[in-house]
């Protein structure tokens, strides 16, 4: 049985960070990812990494855009740590070789993004979460010898002592289908966000949430659940990512009639106003006729000089060419909002610790809240950093000061259990675990997205439930070892329709609008009532139960 | 909707039978990509059909596959461009699909390969992680802006493996570095906050399967989905170690290309006798004292030397006297001198990476139709160039050391 | 009637070790009555091992040989692969900045000479593709007197008139990498297909690592079953 002081679940660049900074204060890490860590989804994140590093920028004013951004739903004690802390990391991260973009005098220059009153978000060309990912990755392999990677496990559950204390988790070897007990003093949850509840979205085939499922399961709340970020700018049809550095580097948006839209909505800010805001103009445009056809409008790049597209917009010019058949240099692209970013998660303090002692998360898969209502471009990224690090850090501590408890071998016995009666599920009894999962995408994204209302959520919810109680029939074709990939399937969605269950039960109840929560019979933003987090925890019947956390001032 | 049918290679390794075959039809739109197809199959048919794949949009690097034999991206390659591909070899618009788990690396199951034990541990072979030279700065490391998008080309690789699969030298030659690894090294090597420049270089140009092992076929570079362009690193480590840093590798990789240079800077065309010999031996020590390895090395050649001339496809024997080439006419080898002089000063490398290309001046005519009339000039006789041997007639030097200068550095020896 | 008249640059190796490559070309340029201006004074295309040492070099030498054949008028022609690839190589420098081009410019202005980007619609073509792009397969088809009939032949290409295909101009002519068979069909001859077709011959690394090289050539020229009967290579 593998055992560490610190195991790191998820491998992107909150897992990566965590682990890095646990083994510097020289404990035993270990580090698991569903997929080799350098294809987690952090490397789609384009734009940059926002930090006041320049004269003439203070950490109080990025804090200010920050809490702002997140519709005053953010907890400012936390954001003042990360906004604080930012510009250290990103000399960090410089200092171990993230190739950022320099200025003439070859010093670290900046681009515009939306929502921040000065330009302070670095950048490496639009690859910022690849070019960082990978030189993390480079440092693992350069610890080996600290931090032992397990790259292609796919964690089934977490698993808690008689105290209620995290002591490990449950893993398969997707390479060979082998189930193991991970022990473990302390167990980092970075297993991310959770786009894949909804289809089509930004977000990779692996952002299943993973994490917050299984944090729920072990009995930690969740927070902010009702908060799903649509990106401004998706491609229509498939969904992709166009980066909101575009309109940093001055991209206009226009509607089918070629006007430039944002004037009537964000008259200041025009399309560097925040995505929330931004998501609903472009959403409203379509919906009063004034779109394209297909259901969009578009990003006009063809205003930024070509030199500039060149150098710092090359992986759009490849997207458009590669995926929408579209020279962004030449024309505009038809884009529209997507399903992008999941601000709430598992609820954490500031040293990235659940309620559940020896169980901490940090990044997309967590909820400090620093995000809020809505997650400003360029401060996820500092998110995972700031919370990975401070999360590994605080694991790691806590090991040193705590003897390792043996984790029960009947959470490895109930996961197998579960796995070998999934793969020997007869076919007669329901439908396929794809049929089901394609059926929540379209569910959450017709009902769960931009603008909400009752009784579409009510909707939402309804199936959901339904395809709860279905899925103990639904079947997989697999029935081998070896990179099963069926098994996973199956497991992934009993976790993603646990997180649509909490996502629906928020969203119904927070009767206001705020954020990304848009209720169009609830237009008003409703301070008296609502300026607090809805916290979620399963009650005995496995509902989610709704309880309040104030927001900290 | 059209239908495209996909033609897997398929291997599962529980039932103990070896690949097999296995053709899927999907409808789909002509602008979705093959992984799309692959996942429909998954989806409806068979869930049992394996590919590595996340992001879907060319950056997670998950999806490594051959489509029609290309390495390439399933998510980065349209169904309906793949079926063009397929129709075209074949010349039967109904021809399959045909996808194929990553070349030159063992397969797991159906399209998934094992990574690990090729890729990643080449990748871990060129110590793939930044060295400084002392402690970092209070702030950021002042570089030139240039350098960073220089390296930025190299940290744009996903380590997808497409590469590695379509690498002909690593067919050969297993232990090969090969392009992912090395285009990782010069991430480093490029990159001016790292200390150990020169360490990496000797170390990659003393390893038999470094550097000098790349046989120039552009087979990475066309196979990279995100530019990175790999031969084009291993050339730029090259003129780092052979020229920047002085450096004289185990394959004889610099001589050949140092004896290249000089012959042409001499001769203006290649005398290939001279070559050969050159690049083995060089100048007067070269010959006097020759290595093993070229001792070796030029004996090995004798046999298709001789070959050559049994079978009559080298048909003149002067052709293999080092020296015996000709020259350019007149005073063309002086303007190519002149040439050498102006380049060797300024040795500017234009990086298209960084610098980009400017826009194409729309043409007068797309037409290929050439030029029409002559200027004259350089008219040459055909006939006397039609058989082989008979041009170098003036130029023959009386023995092959005749026309060789021997490198600055021996200049002491003589 | 010389309908096609061209610059033409023989390269190093149809002077040296194979005589044949212009040879055989000079005799069917003549049948085809496409007129060919030899550039004597052009110079080696470097091969990719000039670019080895010093990038600006390789880009100067081709400038100059572009040069010369932009001094006669006409375009350019070439019959060897690696001609094609290391000359289109250093076009594309050359034509992707101006001011770089000036500056290599400089080092031919002695000789009178420059490099004009697009003149005239100027271009570089190996002969298969003059063969195809220009002259027609068609027209070439009705030239046959004796069609290759039973023959099998197996076509390969050498790397650099393959590779890289953004850079030789497959964008416009996408069927590049079919030309040889279609040639020998036209000549009434059996192409066929083997896998080896489109591999490297291993010539480059020859002298660095024999082994490496020799491997190389044996598989691209490996027997697959499609080799039923002796077939030879063409080159």
């Amino acid at each position: 049985m593998p055992k560490h002081d610190v195991l790191v679940i998820g491998a992107g660049l909150a897992g990566q960070r965590a682990a890095l900074a646990a083994a510097q204060e020289g404990v035993a890490v270990g580090i698991v990812s569903k997929v080799h860590p350098v294809r987690s989804h952090s490397n789609a994140a384009q734009g940059g990494i926002n930090a006041a590093l320049q004269e003439g920028d203070s950490w109080e004013s990025h804090a200010f855009d920050t809490v702002k951004g997140s519709d005053y739903l953010g907890d400012q004690d936390a954001i003042e740590i990360m906004c604080r802390e930012a510009p250290d990391e990103i000399l960090h991260l410089e200092h171990l070789g993230v190739t950022f973009h320099r200025n003439d005098e070859g010093r670290l220059g900046t681009r515009a993004f939306g929502g921040a009153s000065q330009a302070r978000t670095y950048y490496v060309a639009d690859i910022t979460g690849q070019a960082i990912m990978h030189v993390l990755y480079e440092q693992l392999m350069k610890y080996s010898g600290q931090i032992s990677r397990y790259e292609e496990y796919f964690t089934t559950r977490l698993v808690l002592d008689g105290d209620g204390q995290c002591v490990g988790a449950v893993l398969r070897n997707v390479a060979d289908g082998a189930m193991e007990l991970f022990e473990a003093k302390n167990v980092i949850l970075a297993t991310g966000g959770n786009g894949q509840i909804w289809r089509p979205s930004t977000n990779a085939l692996i952002c299943t949430g993973d994490g917050i499922a299984m944090a729920y399961r072990a009995g930690a709340p969740l927070m902010d659940m009702e908060m799903i970020q649509y990106h401004p700018t998706t491609l229509a049809k498939k969904g992709f990512l166009i980066t909101e550095g575009a309109r940093g580097e001055g991209a206009h948006l226009l509607n089918a009639q070629g006007e430039r839209f944002m004037e009537r909505y964000a008259p200041n800010k025009m399309e560097l106003a925040s995505r929330d805001v931004v998501s609903r103009a472009e959403q409203t445009e379509i919906n009063e006729g004034r779109g394209f056809d297909d259901g969009t409008v578009a990003l006009d790049i063809t205003v930024v000089p070509r030199k500039r597209i060149h150098e710092a917009l090359r992986e759009i010019v490849l997207v458009g060419r590669d995926f929408a058949g579209v020279d962004i240099t030449r024309e505009p692209i038809h884009i529209k909002p997507g399903n992008h970013y999941t601000m709430g998660g598992v609820k954490t303090d500031v040293h990235g610790a659940t309620t559940v002692p020896g169980l901490y998360a940090a990044g997309e898969v967590a909820c400090v809240s620093v995000h809020g209502g809505n997650r400003l471009g360029a401060n996820s990224l500092l998110d995972t950093l700031i919370f990975g690090r401070r999360a590994g850090e605080h694991a790691a501590a806590r090991a040193k000061q705590i003897d390792a408890a043996r984790p029960s071998e009947a959470a490895l016995r109930d996961s197998e259990r579960e796995i070998s009666e999934l793969i020997g599920r007869s076919h007669d009894g329901g439908r396929r675990v794809s049929v089901l999962r394609r059926e929540l995408g379209e569910t959450m994204d017709r009902f769960v997205a931009v603008f909400r209302d009752e009784e579409g959520i009510q909707t939402a919810l309804d199936r959901v439930k339904a395809l709860q109680e279905e899925l103990p029939r639904a079947y997989i074709d697999d029935r081998g070892t070896v990179f099963n990939q069926d098994v996973l399937g199956a497991l992934e969605l009993g976790f993603m329709l646990d997180q649509a269950e909490a996502t629906c039960v928020a969203a119904l109840h927070r009767t206001e609008s705020r954020g990304a929560q848009y209720r169009t019979d609830f237009p008003e933003r409703n301070d008296d009532e609502w300026l607090k987090h809805i916290d979620l925890t399963p009650s005995d019947d496995g509902t989610p139960e709704v309880s309040y956390s104030p927001v900290t001032g | 909707m059209p239908e495209y049918t996909l033609k897997v290679r398929r291997y599962q390794p529980e039932t103990g039978e070896g690949p097999y075959w296995q053709e899927f039809k999907v409808e789909l739109d002509p602008d979705l990509s093959v992984l799309d197809g692959l996942l429909k199959v998954r989806d409806e048919q068979d869930g049992s059909l394996v590919v590595r794949c996340s992001c879907r949009a060319a950056i997670c690097g998950s999806c490594g596959t051959k489509i029609n034999g290309q390495s390439t991206l399933a998510c980065k390659t349209q169904l309906g461009d793949a079926q063009h591909g397929a129709g075209r070899r074949a010349q039967d618009g109904t021809a399959p699909i045909v996808v194929e788990p990553m070349g030159n690396m063992p397969v797991v199951k159906d399209l998934v390969t094992d990574m690990e034990s090729t890729h990643w541990e080449k990748i871990r072979r060129v110590t793939p992680w930044l060295l400084p030279e002392g402690d970092p700065p209070e702030r950021e490391y002042v570089v030139p802006p240039e350098s960073m998008i220089d390296v930025t080309q190299s940290m744009a690789c996903i380590q997808c493996g497409a590469c590695v699969s379509a690498c002909l030298s690593m067919e050969a030659d297993p232990e090969f570095v090969g392009p992912a690894a090395l285009a990782k090294a010069y991430r480093f090597v490029g990159d001016p906050r790292d200390g150990q420049t020169r360490e990496r270089l000797y170390d990659l140009a003393q390893d038999p399967h470094g550097i000098y092992d790349c046989t120039h076929c552009f087979q990475c570079v066309d196979a990279c989905p995100k530019g990175v362009a790999p031969m084009d690193q291993i050339m730029r480590l090259r003129r780092k170690a052979g020229h920047d840093q002085d450096i004289d590798d185990v394959n004889n990789g610099r001589r050949h290309e140092t004896a290249f240079t000089k012959i042409i800077e001499r001769k203006g065309t290649l005398d290939e006798s001279l070559l050969l010999q050159e690049s083995y031996a060089q100048g007067f020590v070269g010959k006097l004292m020759p290595t093993s390895g070229a001792i070796k090395g030029l004996l090995g050649s004798l046999p298709t030397a001789i070959r050559g001339l049994r079978t009559g496809k080298m048909r003149s024997l002067p052709k293999l006297i080092p020296g015996v080439h000709h020259k350019l006419p007149g005073d063309a080898q002086q303007h190519v001198k002149r040439a050498y002089e102006h380049a060797e000063e300024h040795r500017e490398e234009l990086n298209l990476y960084i610098t980009g290309e400017e826009e194409i001046e729309p043409e007068a005519d797309e037409a290929q139709e050439p030029l029409a009339s002559a200027v004259g000039g350089g008219r040459q006789d055909m006939d006397k160039v039609t058989e082989g041997g008979s041009e170098a007639a003036g130029e023959a030097a009386p023995t092959p050391e005749a026309d060789v200068e021997p490198e600055p550095d021996e200049e002491g020896d003589r | 009637m010389a309908d096609l008249k061209l610059a033409y640059w023989p390269g190093c190796v149809s002077r040296g070790f194979t005589p044949e490559l212009h040879g055989s070309m000079a005799l069917v340029a003549d049948r085809l009555g496409i007129e060919l201006v030899e550039l004597d004074r052009a110079n080696c295309c470097g091969a990719g091992v000039i670019a080895e040492h010093n990038t600006e070099l390789a880009d100067t030498l081709n400038a100059r040989t572009f040069a010369l054949a932009q001094s006669t008028g006409l375009a350019m022609m070439n019959i060897c692969s690696t001609c094609q690839g290391a000359q289109s190589e250093c076009q594309q420098r050359l034509d992707a900045d101006s001011a770089y081009r000036a500056h290599i410019n400089e080092a031919l202005a002695d000789e009178g000479l420059e490099y004009e980007k697009g003149k005239e619609g100027w271009t570089n073509k190996n002969f298969l593709w003059i063969l195809v792009e220009e002259y027609g397969l068609d027209r070439l088809r009705e030239q046959v007197t004796r069609p290759l009939g039973e023959l099998r032949v197996g076509p390969f290409y050498g790397c650099y008139i393959l590779r890289p295909k953004h850079r030789i101009g497959y964008e416009d002519h996408p069927d590049r990498d079919l030309y040889l068979e279609r040639l020998i069909e036209a000549l009434g001859a059996t192409p066929v297909e083997y896998d080896g077709a489109r591999k490297c011959c291993g010539f480059p690394v020859i002298t660095m690592n024999r082994e490496t090289s020799l491997r190389q050539r044996t598989r691209s020229t490996r027997t697959p079953t499609a080799w039923s009967r002796p077939a030879r290579s063409a080159t």
